[in-house]
């Protein structure tokens, strides 16, 4: 095992979870509301102390978060608006490698944008050119 | 294949973790098959390693047979539905 391959794995499965999770959290602005409730419902499951879990009410918080109403979505599951929170960390980070990958193959196949320069060598680049 | 093999034991770790939330127990009956599915790749990634470092893979059938253990031990607690 080379030190890379560990570190490729970790990666790639971010990759997977992440764009699953990019997939739920953009569910509530493609699908309507009936859609998505129906499709929970499979999930609902009596408990047997009638008590409610942790996640109970969490689809519904976050229909309620996708309409940007974080009170009802507090109301509905307490933890709803820290995940949310979470996953959209998770998906800003998510983007920001993804965009650098792109950049860097643009860079290696088309040439831009020129990935060889630092900042200091562009601004001098800049000046030098003004 | 031996990178693939320990992606995919990655997932099936990641997959019984979630699994192990309230709620989300019946999320095993699809974790289960998905490390069987990583045991298969990760013994024929094995068998044709050859002379080649095969660490990757065994981690992967390590972290497949973990997840399949563990996923069943959470289905039966939850009664297979909880």
């Amino acid at each position: 095992m080379t030190g890379q391959e560990p570190k490729v794995a970790f990666v790639s499965a971010w990759l997977i979870v992440s764009s699953i999770a990019l997939l739920i959290m953009l569910s509530p602005y493609v699908l309507s509301d009936g859609a998505l409730l129906s499709a929970s419902r499979a999930f609902q499951f009596q408990h047997r102390d009638q008590k409610q879990c942790a996640l109970c009410g969490m689809t519904r918080a976050f229909i309620a978060i996708s309409r940007g109403d974080l009170d009802e979505a507090f109301v509905l599951n307490r933890s709803s608006v820290a995940l949310h929170r979470i996953l959209l960390t998770n998906e800003l980070l998510f983007t920001i490698f993804l965009v650098g990958r792109i950049k860097k193959l643009c860079s290696r196949t088309v040439g831009w944008p020129s990935s060889n320069l630092t900042r200091q060598q562009k601004r001098r680049q800049r000046h030098a050119i003004a | 294949m031996q990178l693939l093999s320990l992606i995919w034991g990655i997932l099936a770790i990641i997959g019984m973790v979630v699994g192990f939330l309230p709620c989300l127990g019946a999320l095993n009956w699809l974790n289960i098959p998905f490390s069987g599915v990583g045991i298969i790749i990760s013994g024929v990634a094995l068998g044709t390693a050859g002379n080649a470092p095969k660490s990757n893979s065994v981690a992967g059938l390590v972290c497949c047979i973990v997840a399949l253990f563990f996923g069943i031990i959470r289905l039966i607690l939850g009664c297979g539905i909880l």
